[in-house]
């Protein structure tokens, strides 16, 4: 790192080569981050266990041995055999297919909650963090009436008025978890607007939308993308949940919480129901988790920058 | 001619304990292709002054002028185009980039958002250039700012501040944060861009020796005003109002030879309530008498100066 | 205070220390092979710039270092007992605060907020000196009017916060002096106060080295500072020992080329900027330091011995051993 080279006058320079190694450089940042991810083994194998799920979620048609909604009231409730892994549940249907096709629901409610909660939170989250004074207030104010909410009750109570099926619940569970959206960015965007860049953003004559989302939307996407990982697991369970006390994805569809409440019902002499789902449940909770620990750590040392 | 000139200007916060008259009154100008430095002990107000002159912070009252307009109530858009020709450089090269853009980021935006280039190639030529100017490489366009060293990241800082060629800096302590041998190497760089630009620098420091090596005018600081202003050489030769006596005594030489002088007793007092006559009368040796606690003195020419002191009326 | 110690003798010797960081980059060689004497009675500067390992030196002296600090070789020794042969405990109870005190470049993050400062000096003073309440509260407040503290029981009853930068650094030493301290380290401990409230502080330094015999290491990177108050100087470069003379030797006829365009560097010797020299290159980073002398890349004298041999401190002939330079070459230097 030589500092002292000549003060004027340009080098000879390839100006191809130097747009080439500008795109390059942008890609090395992201190895750097991977590079650091991969350190955290626990991440790495959450990561493996969400890629499987997806696979499984995309493929369950292929890969389920049976009909998920196909019953055999010959076959109830049966032990794990040959014929079926898992074993089947009270209408004679295998687990295990349903299982799969559960993960599907599972993915997809949790994606949608997290994009829904974390678009409307991320976005006022700035808001209040940029803009501040009352609008600040009244924002911070509404996510305070919010996260007193019992969300379960509030989630039972919009889905059933209206009318009870997947998509009520959804927007119930997103209403309620994008308060935590809100609230990390917009303590990101105070810590952030208290660096001197900001300043110096406005000195060079950017404009308020420019500094939004090329100096502060950059810097708090690191805890966004850790708040999401984090909000995806609770989304699941939340819906799992809702499902259990008999909202949200209707019958026959195979749905998680659903078997869980079915099983629930047989757990003194047929466990496997119970078991075998709530832990499809928890591996799932736990790989998002330490898949957002790892994004975390790997981010980290980009966002704090020191020398 | 001047650049940039304040009437009267005042900036006053609102806080718990009160308003803070961070700066009062204060009537100064920057003359094209000087050098002015500023000078005072933290809460002075200098940093304050600056930041106003900018139009960074909104002032409470009077005038600034830049290039003989009126500026002072253009609002955040107006102001933009403006902000071609003046610039700052702060003091903490760490804080003043954003960690997530690279170098060629900082230095394309200010090109960029005022439409100073029709090509990408015509971009990075003059990215390339201006770098050049401040001592660093083509290579070092595709860092990121934690892969620089402070020195560097301040050769960047100011890099982006003369990429659009302003007629006015603002240096706000811009070595403070950095080693002596750094330090030595940044104001010589400064000194030749300013050659090379025709820019004209307001720099602010604590640093009382700096200051002296560096500006062709010195302004001095107390408590929101200014105490006194002058030819650099002639304040340092033989400064009159009492603070600034006091202050240039305090300062320690390096020459085990010349030993500080303490001549300030006590602290600066709040700036929320600031004494009714001159800022400076609770500690100052030469008080004339009564009119230094009941009257604040004025900054009126005296000998070849500017000075607001009663020991001279 | 020291039984048997006259001024002058050696207080603390450090001898060929040496101290790695693991890093997750690499091995930081921070300080290779260092030797320092602080005598008793004198103020002591250590200077150099960031990263040069004069705040890892101290750190080591109270046994502070982090985790990941190996201490590869040397001793230190304090009134001829080695520190780093000692235990946590036993470094805890009769050298940390004891003996040895250290005050920090941020008074305000030194002092508890939730303590006047008062209780916090009583707290010294009743660990090192009288448990008795009553009597304790009256050596604070001697304590606080020796550090020149105006209205000390004013003082007694404020938080740290209702206190100003220089009286906190100043409640900062009425502290350390309430420890009964032998030797007061100090990291930097005027580089956020202001000019006024420096010159003030290093008043108050210097009269307690004169009234009390007290012995100073001042680490800073002002040589401005240093010139002002310190007895003796040292300069580091990259982890290594430069120069070390008495303050008026060192700045009035440097050997080293490293102290002399340090020197040469700061603002104030020369007015115009044009006359200021720089020093090429930048400092080298510690993972891959450069062999032998650690400042041969960018020294304009150096020649081929100089990146082989390590130099070792030698005697400046005449100064009895109190101007030593670590240079090849030194007698060329002009």
């Amino acid at each position: 790192m030589e500092e002292d080279q000549s003060y004027f006058g340009t080098e000879d320079i390839d100006i191809e080569q130097e747009i080439q190694d500008l795109k390059k450089k942008k890609t090395s940042q992201m190895e750097l981050v991977w590079l650091r991810f991969k350190r955290n083994k626990l991440a790495l194998i959450g990561t493996a266990i969400l890629f499987l799920l997806i696979f499984v979620a995309i493929f369950a048609p292929i890969l389920a041995p049976y009909d998920p909604l196909e019953t055999n009231v010959a076959r109830r409730r049966e032990d794990p055999s040959r014929d079926h892994w898992l074993g089947t549940d009270q209408l004679g249907r295998d687990l295990l297919s349903r299982l799969m096709y559960g993960a599907r629901i599972a993915l997809f409610i949790g994606l949608i909650i997290v994009g829904v909660s974390g678009g409307i939170g991320v976005t006022l989250g700035l808001l209040a963090g940029t803009i501040g004074g009352w609008v600040d207030e009244v924002i911070m104010r509404v996510v305070d009436a919010f996260m007193s909410f019992p969300v379960l009750i509030f989630g039972i109570a919009f889905a059933v008025s209206f009318g009870g099926g997947l998509y009520p619940v959804i927007m119930a569970v997103g209403l309620i978890t994008w308060t935590q959206f809100a609230r990390v960015t917009r303590g990101d965007v105070l810590a952030i607007k208290q660096e001197q860049y900001i300043e110096g953003a406005r000195a060079i004559g950017e404009s308020r939308f420019s500094i939004i989302t090329r100096y502060f939307l950059p810097n708090v996407l690191p805890s966004i993308i850790v708040v999401a990982t984090i909000q995806m697991p609770s989304a699941i369970l939340y819906s799992a949940a809702l499902n259990f006390l008999g909202v949200g994805v209707e019958p026959p569809t195979p749905s998680w919480g659903e078997m869980v409440n079915a099983g629930s019902r047989f757990m003194q002499f047929r466990p496997n129901m119970v078991t075998v789902t709530g832990l499809a449940i928890v591996v799932t909770v736990l790989a998002f988790n330490f898949m957002g620990d790892g994004l975390r750590d790997a981010l980290d040392p980009v966002r704090r920058g020191g020398r | 001619m001047n650049i940039v000139e304040t009437r009267n200007l005042k900036k006053f916060f609102e806080s718990k304990k009160g308003t803070v008259k961070a700066v009062n009154d204060v009537s100064i100008n920057v003359i094209k292709g000087e050098t002015l430095g500023v000078v005072g002990e933290s809460g002075c107000g200098k940093t304050t002054l600056g930041r106003t002159i900018l139009k960074l912070i909104e002032p409470s009252s009077g005038k600034i002028i830049f290039e003989g307009k009126d500026i002072t109530n253009l609002n955040e858009k107006q102001i933009r185009p403006l902000r071609k020709k003046m610039n700052i450089v702060f003091q903490d090269p760490v804080a003043s980039l954003n960690p997530q853009m690279t170098v060629y980021d900082h230095l394309s935006r200010p090109l960029e958002i005022h439409n100073m280039i029709s090509s990408e190639e015509e971009k990075i030529k003059r990215i390339i250039d201006i770098l050049n100017t401040m001592g660093l490489k083509a290579e070092h366009m595709i860092r990121y700012p934690h892969e620089l060293s402070g020195g560097q990241k301040q050769r960047v800082c100011i890099a982006r501040a003369l990429c659009l060629e302003p007629e006015f800096l603002l240096l706000d302590e811009p070595t403070s944060a950095l080693d002596v041998s750094v330090q030595s190497k940044i104001l010589k760089l400064l000194e030749r861009a300013k050659s090379k630009f025709k820019v004209s620098y307001m720099f602010i420091s604590h640093n009382i020796n700096l200051v002296r090596s560096i500006s062709d005018r010195i302004a001095v600081m107390y408590l929101g005003r200014l105490v006194e202003v002058g030819d650099t050489k002639k304040v340092f030769r033989d400064p009159k109002h009492p603070y600034t006596k006091a202050l240039f005594a305090s300062v320690p030489q390096p020459d085990p030879d010349k030993k500080v002088k303490i001549a300030l007793e006590g602290d600066v007092p709040s700036p929320v309530d600031p004494p009714i006559g001159c800022a400076f009368a609770p500690r100052c040796k030469d008080k004339v008498g009564k009119i230094c606690d009941d009257k604040m003195p004025e900054l009126e020419e005296r000998y070849d100066r500017r000075v607001a002191c009663h020991l001279y009326d | 205070m020291v039984e048997g110690l006259k001024l002058g003798e050696p207080l603390m010797v450090i001898e060929d220390l040496k101290i790695d960081f693991l890093t997750e980059e690499g091995t930081v060689k921070a300080l290779d092979s260092i030797n320092l004497t602080v005598r008793k009675g004198e103020i002591h500067g250590l200077i150099g710039e960031t990263g040069c390992g004069k705040s890892v030196t101290s750190l080591t002296t109270l046994g502070l270092l982090d985790d990941n600090a190996r201490i590869q070789g040397g001793h230190i020794y304090y009134r001829e007992k080695d520190l780093l042969k000692m235990k946590e405990k036993k470094l805890r109870r009769h050298i940390r605060g004891n003996e040895i005190s250290m005050i920090f470049q941020n008074p305000v993050s030194s002092l508890n907020p939730v303590y006047t400062a008062g209780e916090q000096v009583r707290e010294s003073v009743v660990l090192y000196q009288d448990k008795n309440k009553k009597r304790a509260r009256q050596i604070v407040l001697d304590e606080l009017d020796r550090v020149k503290l105006p209205d000390p029981e004013d003082v007694y009853e404020k938080y740290p916060h209702e206190l100003s930068g220089g009286m906190k650094q100043r409640v900062m030493i009425a502290m350390m002096l309430a420890c009964n301290s032998n030797l007061l380290i100090a990291d930097e401990p005027t580089t956020a106060l202001d000019v006024s409230i420096q010159a003030q502080f290093i008043k108050v330094l210097k009269v307690l080295q004169e009234k009390n015999d007290l012995t100073i290491l001042y680490i800073t990177h002002d040589m401005a500072v240093v010139s002002e108050i310190c007895d003796r100087v040292t300069v580091m470069y990259a982890g290594q020992i430069v120069e070390t003379a008495d303050v008026h030797d060192l700045f009035k006829d440097p050997k080293h080329p490293y102290t002399r365009g340090l020197i040469h560097s700061v603002p104030g010797v020369k007015t115009a900027i044009e006359d200021f020299e720089t020093i090429p290159g930048t400092v080298p980073r510690l993972i891959n330091p450069p062999s032998g002398c650690r400042f041969h890349p960018r020294c304009e004298y150096a020649k081929k011995k100089c990146s082989k041999v390590k130099p070792t401190l030698e005697g400046v002939p005449g100064k009895n051993d109190k101007h030593v330079v670590s240079c090849h070459f030194w007698e060329e230097v002009e």
